[in-house]
């Protein structure tokens, strides 16, 4: 198998487990496990009064926005390597490139 | 190895800023000690920390019915060791913490043992182990990743747990801790475990003297 089929195969697997998890649980809200962690947390000690708080806490749209900027930035470092020709198809520069 | 700001009490914290600090440390000489000698690994180094940044950023539903984030240390962990991947996740998390109120400063050391060190330390005694059974790096790595991701958040589980024990004790929150972690992570787990084998094929198609001089002597 060509390795461009054998990566699209990868991906679309990904893709299906992410489906599969979305169709197994038709009615979530996909709480974070964090959350949840917390929750019983709280449920196991009623007096936790939840300690110190974050500096500074984002909206909700923005929260998820800000995680969406941290996965371009991510993105775009990953997409720059991809892109550039490798060392190894250039004769190396002895001053390290 | 999102525990929340506040969720540990002042020794825990300080217990775990403690153990994570050295291998910080360590990890900031590594980077300047590369960036000294081999500065041609700057590029890779930036894509392992990308690959961190990005995945840990993102959260995927799990047939669980609850949704996690993935750790994105496999790539840094399997090249640079769990000491750079310490450093590079103690950025990480300090974004989170601060500007996505994820995570937490006073848990910081905490979640970077979990994320930085720990699942990473796993993750090459894993991976050593494999190559030792096969030379196909594709499964190699895939059982590297996938431990990566799991051990983070069993340890997760247990630093909770050592600090809000139920009536089972430490183990009994520690069992319940994982059946909401572990659970949840294991199809993150995989899809970690697939993301990097494809990576780490690329890797090595198109850049096979970058890999040969992390891996060795590649079949």
């Amino acid at each position: 198998m060509k390795d461009s089929a054998k990566y699209a195969l990868g991906f679309i697997t990904i893709g299906l487990i992410i489906v599969v998890a979305v169709a197994m649980n038709p009615n979530s809200g996909f709480p974070g496990s964090d959350k949840l962690i917390e929750d019983i947390i709280k449920l196991m000690d009623p007096s936790f009064d939840g300690g110190s708080e974050p500096i500074w806490t984002p909206s909700q749209s923005l929260e998820a926005g800000m995680f969406a900027i941290a996965a371009l930035i991510g993105g775009i470092i990953i997409g720059y390597f991809i892109g550039r020709r490798g060392s190894d198809q250039r004769p190396s520069n002895p001053q390290g490139d | 190895m999102h525990i929340a700001e506040g969720f540990l009490p002042p020794f825990w914290c300080l217990f775990w800023y403690a153990v994570s600090t050295p291998f910080i440390l360590w990890g900031a000489y590594n980077i300047r000690k590369l960036s000294v000698q081999h500065p041609e690994q700057k590029l890779i180094l930036a894509v392992s920390g990308a690959f961190m940044f990005a995945l840990s950023a993102i959260k995927l539903p799990s047939a669980a019915g609850s949704s996690s984030h993935p750790t994105g240390t496999a790539l840094s962990a399997i090249l640079f060791g769990p000491a750079t991947t310490s450093l590079i996740s103690t950025i990480v998390l300090l974004f989170q913490a601060l500007l996505l109120a994820h995570g937490g400063l006073t848990t910081l050391g905490a979640n970077v043992f979990s994320m930085g060190i720990a699942g990473p330390v796993a993750g090459i005694l894993i991976f050593k182990v494999a190559r030792k059974l096969t030379r196909r790096l594709g499964p190699v790595v895939f059982i590297t990743a996938l431990t990566t991701d799991l051990v983070t958040y069993v340890i997760t589980g247990l630093q909770l747990a050592l600090v809000y024990p139920s009536a089972g004790g430490v183990f009994g929150s520690f069992l319940i801790f994982l059946t909401v972690f572990a659970v949840a992570q294991i199809p993150l787990a995989v899809i970690e475990g697939i993301l990097f084998t494809i990576f780490f094929d690329y890797l090595k198609k198109t850049r096979p003297k970058l890999l040969s001089q992390f891996l060795g002597v590649q079949n």
